[in-house]
């Protein structure tokens, strides 16, 4: 039994490792070769006069000698406050991971893995998504041994490093602690259809038509070739008769979009119920599956609510609570609470931010380029093309008309949604307001900003404006086309309050 | 004055400014040159099969890919310079870009690890590249290329150490 790996020198993997490897490389070059086998099928298929079995027996003689070297090039150890690894063949890459980072330790098996005995280890590190790290091929022992050194190390890290942070922590929820966890939002049955009804049904529409036309396309043998016959005929009639059909073809596709939206909102939102406690955020809804979900204040990045012409006329908003997390930025780790009135968004946010509204606000607003790229894009680029379109194919003069009518309304939209268009700053927290439609609110903590970028195109410099791009660990926002000399004021500014915080952002 | 409510002073905020970058090894430029160029080269000895072979006629590729070789070579020449990286005690920061200004700064309390890599073409030059990674997503993660060897595994070193003593 190895209780303590020794870790100082460079170790490698299982030798057994190597039929590992062997394999995954073997895999990888399999699914390229599949399609060239695939498209020469038949055929008398030879390269440099070699035929299938010979090449076979070539990749895989390469591939061995490759795995070998892969496997004695992966070596991992330990330098001072880190965990390294080494690898690569062809490229050498240096991985050093501080312990502090590491977030968890999981092991994981394949059928390879499992027949040969061997456990994957993978090293979390809340880092970007590409970035994973990997030792495949360690021995059951070894593997168990590793991980709970390493998990070990991490928590000697993270208490040393927090211990102040704890304290303070400790003193503050006491305070905290006399209030117990309260109901915010209960959403029954007539409120929930409510909710389902102002939805923003073009978006659940939208996301319906993909993901039919995905299967449709997928099993297109299937399901489209036994009518091809009787489409095209009908084709030739259905062109001419479109604009008879276009009215009715809207109309179904609305009809779809609400039923969509109301059956999503009541399987996901039956009975749902929101509370804010001193450790954060839980909620519990589903009519087929009941999730309940918790979300501690930590680990919430920033809050982004919307509210959409319908939601309007309800008085209702709906907000995303964005988080981090290792998988990082997809849907299952964005939590979107519906059905909230104003004030009770502002009673979370104060509750979670107390010092929200402190220090003076400095107010930002977007370049009027903003909105005429918005036109030149959306308005003048395909109202341009349409026009030559009809031109070409000498369409009656009443074909422009809804040209126009885009045109015009696109024109106004952008304007409004320029105007819209502005961020405010104050001591601690960053708020951006966007939106004409559908208004937009995101306010984000100063202290969360994981790092910043400036960028600025040959427009922008010309008139001295500039792009602001904060990137937190549940994702970037884009502030988009503001004055330049105050954008780099504010950058200095943010690095200082990122580098001086010690608040825990996750 | 701007944050003028605040207890610090914006004046007295230490300053990202553009005297601050270092700039690349020169062999950094020679490096992207030879890669853009092998590139081509090898674009072109494709299409010259395809001439040799077929029935294509030689200018038809030839002069897109000389033009596009050349903008490539004067877009190198011209960029290199606004190619440069600055580390500071509390962050690290690079910036590119000739068409587009990109500066990008990654605060070292939320570094979450850091890479040295060095790639074949990178081994002929004796140049290598130190990569900072953040929480805040792969697009936002820093590339630091066109570093020596032991400068880069200086580097590498540098952030990590500092990196591990913030927080």
């Amino acid at each position: 039994m190895i209780n303590q790996p020794d870790l100082n020198a460079p170790q490698r993997q299982a030798p057994l490792g190597v039929a590992v490897l062997f394999i995954q490389n073997l895999r990888k070059a399999l699914n390229i070769f599949v399609a060239v086998v695939f498209v020469n099928f038949g055929s008398d298929f030879r390269i440099l006069g070699l035929g299938y079995l010979e090449l076979a027996y070539l990749i895989s003689a390469f591939f061995l000698v490759f795995s070998y070297l892969q496997y004695r090039r992966f070596t991992f150890y330990i330098r001072g406050d880190n965990f390294i690894i080494e690898k690569g063949v062809l490229k050498q890459d240096k991985i050093s991971v501080p312990f502090a980072r590491i977030q968890t330790v999981n092991s994981k098996q394949n059928i390879i893995q499992q027949l040969l005995g061997l456990v994957g280890l993978k090293i979390d590190t809340a880092g970007s998504v590409q970035q994973e790290i990997n030792i495949p091929a360690l021995s059951k022992k070894y593997a168990i041994a590793l991980q709970d050194y390493l998990m070990e190390k991490r928590f000697e890290q993270k208490q040393h490093l927090d211990e102040e942070f704890e304290n303070a922590e400790e003193e503050q929820k006491e305070e905290l602690r006399e209030e117990k966890s309260q109901l915010l939002l209960k959403i029954g049955f007539p409120m929930l259809l409510k909710v389902g009804l102002s939805q923003n049904h073009l978006r659940s529409g939208l996301i319906l038509f993909a993901i039919v036309n995905g299967y449709v396309w997928q099993y297109e043998e299937y399901l489209l070739r036994p009518i091809e016959p009787y489409l095209e005929e009908t084709a030739a009639s259905f062109v001419s008769s479109w604009l008879l059909l276009l009215p009715f073809a809207v109309l179904v596709f609305l009809v779809i979009s609400v039923l969509s939206s109301l059956v999503s909102t009541i399987l996901r939102y039956f009975n749902f119920k929101f509370y804010l406690s001193e450790q954060g955020l839980s909620m519990e809804s589903g009519l087929l599956a009941r999730i309940t979900y918790q979300v501690p204040f930590s680990k919430i990045q920033y809050f982004k609510w919307e509210q959409n012409p319908l939601q309007a006329w309800l008085g209702y908003r709906s907000l995303r609570v964005k988080q981090a997390g290792a998988e990082a930025l997809n849907d299952k780790k964005l939590i979107s609470i519906p059905g909230l009135k104003a004030r009770q968004i502002v009673f979370l946010l104060n509750q979670q931010y107390q010092d929200r509204r402190q220090g003076k606000y400095t107010h930002y607003d977007a370049h009027v380029l903003l909105r005429n790229q918005i036109v030149f894009w959306l308005a003048v680029l395909p109202s341009m093309v349409a026009i030559i379109i009809f031109i070409i194919q000498d369409f009656p003069w009443f074909f422009y008309l809804p040209v126009a009518l885009y045109f015009g309304s696109i024109l106004l939209w952008a304007h409004k949604y320029w105007q819209s268009y502005r961020l405010r700053v104050n001591e601690n927290y960053l708020e951006l307001y966007k939106g004409y439609l559908i208004p937009k609110r995101i306010l984000i903590p100063a202290y969360k900003i994981q790092n910043l970028s400036v960028n600025q195109s040959f427009l922008q410099a010309q008139r001295g404006i500039s792009t602001l791009v904060l990137h937190t660990a549940a994702g970037s926002e884009r502030l988009r086309h503001l004055p330049h000399d105050r954008i780099l004021e504010l950058y200095n500014y943010l690095l200082y309050k990122v580098e001086k915080s010690e608040g825990n952002w996750m | 004055m701007l944050f003028e409510n605040l207890k610090i002073d914006p004046q007295e905020l230490p300053l990202l400014e553009a005297r601050d970058f270092s700039v690349l090894e020169e062999d950094y430029l020679y490096y992207r040159i030879s890669g853009r160029m092998l590139f081509f080269l090898f674009a072109a000895g494709m299409a010259s099969l395809f001439s040799l072979f077929g029935k294509l006629y030689f200018w038809y590729w030839l002069g897109p890919i000389l033009a596009l070789a050349l903008i490539s070579l004067i877009y190198e020449l011209l960029s290199f310079k606004r190619r440069g990286f600055c580390l500071r005690e509390q962050d690290v920061s690079y910036r590119s870009g000739l068409l587009i200004h990109r500066i990008t700064t990654i605060p070292l309390n939320r570094v979450q690890h850091c890479e040295y890599s060095q790639g074949p073409l990178g081994r002929l030059f004796d140049l290598a590249q130190v990569k900072v990674y953040t929480a805040g997503g792969s697009t936002s993660d820093l590339s630091i290329k066109g570093l020596r060897r032991e400068s880069a595994i200086k580097l590498r070193d540098q952030i990590t150490k500092l990196a591990s003593s913030h927080d």
